[in-house]
């Protein structure tokens, strides 16, 4: 398997539309992200007010 | 309406009320209707959904944007291909599964569904604004322009358009139940867009190119370029799963909280 790209400045610069290549991966992996990460924080919250409540989900089910 | 009209028809016939009679919903159907044992079941799956969704979007990024190799024709602009079709045929089917949940929450009145439509919303729109956005970057340097209104961008952005609606209608109501059943029905209307926005490029003459690889026959793309784009695709489908079952498992955590006696915790939060 060979890689597409000479060095990896090349890679950067992808061919001359780096501007709108990077623009798309930065955007699609920041909104995976930010999707989890809230769902995280906001299950880590509920979490900790179950615990404080008694609950478990074990018992909850 | 629709019970009064189905019972006398059921009196009458013996043959229907031994055909309904006989009928059963398999159990594990009914179990899954159970919140308790969703948010049992779905703290078992988003592992399996969410850690492969990881693996196989980090392996289909970097085979797509550091392996494949160029187009002829586009360059290496060809390469958002890799972020836009996933989230495009996602935003679509998403928007299908919303629908389905929205059905079964108005025929059965299952609340489950209905909390499983709602936890679409965030997931689909985010899946079709990246299409739209993606899809803007790559016609500048292709088509010279970032927007046209094409049948295909604009049957997509109406698509955004159904998963804000659906988001503002469930939420404009006092009561939670009428503002699903309102919602609902928006969202199986609006079934109607997702094959305008597939066969748009046929029907009408698109600037946008047709498909490349739902079709029938022989994908028109090479397979040293098509097997990211796959592992993108199966990559997409885990984590939107994945996250539809932790924000389902949210919401439902979240009621049974509340309906105990001591829920100043959450709400002073």
């Amino acid at each position: 398997m060979d890689w597409a790209f000479a060095s990896f400045s090349e890679f950067l610069a992808m061919g001359k539309y780096a501007i709108f290549v990077w623009p798309c991966i930065g955007l699609t992996v920041l909104a995976w992200l930010w999707l989890f990460v809230v769902e995280k924080r906001a299950y880590q919250k509920l979490s900790r007010a179950m615990k404080k409540q008694g609950l478990s989900l074990e018992k909850s089910a | 309406m629709s019970q009064s009209s189905v019972t006398p028809t059921s009196k009458n016939s013996s043959a229907s009320q031994g055909k309904r009679s006989s009928f059963k919903w398999p159990v594990w159907m009914y179990r899954l209707a159970s919140p308790s044992y969703f948010i049992q079941m779905s703290s078992k799956i988003i592992p399996w959904l969410y850690y492969p969704g990881v693996l196989l979007f980090v392996v289909g990024l970097v085979w797509g944007l550091a392996i494949a190799p160029q187009d002829y024709q586009q360059g290496d602009a060809f390469r958002i291909i890799y972020v836009h079709v996933p989230a495009a045929a996602l935003s679509m089917a998403i928007y299908m599964g919303m629908a389905f949940a929205s059905l079964l929450f108005l025929v059965w009145r299952i609340r489950l569904a209905g909390v499983v439509a709602r936890c679409c919303v965030p997931v689909g729109a985010i899946m079709t604004l990246i299409a739209l956005v993606t899809g803007s970057l790559w016609g500048k340097p292709m088509w010279g322009t970032y927007w046209l209104w094409d049948p295909r961008l604009t049957s997509e952005l109406i698509l955004l358009f159904l998963f804000l609606g659906f988001s503002v209608i469930s939420n404009a109501f006092d009561s939670e139940e009428s503002g699903m059943k309102a919602a609902s029905f928006l969202a199986l209307i609006g079934v109607v867009n997702i094959p305008v926005i597939h066969y748009s490029v046929r029907w009408w003459n698109s600037l946008h190119q047709d498909a490349t690889i739902f079709k029938i026959g022989k994908p028109s793309i090479d397979t040293s370029m098509l097997w990211p784009l796959l592992i993108m695709m199966v990559a997409f489908i885990l984590l939107s799963a994945a996250y539809v079952f932790m924000r389902s498992r949210n919401q439902l955590i979240l009621v049974k909280l509340k309906q105990q006696p001591v829920n100043q915790i959450i709400t002073s939060k």
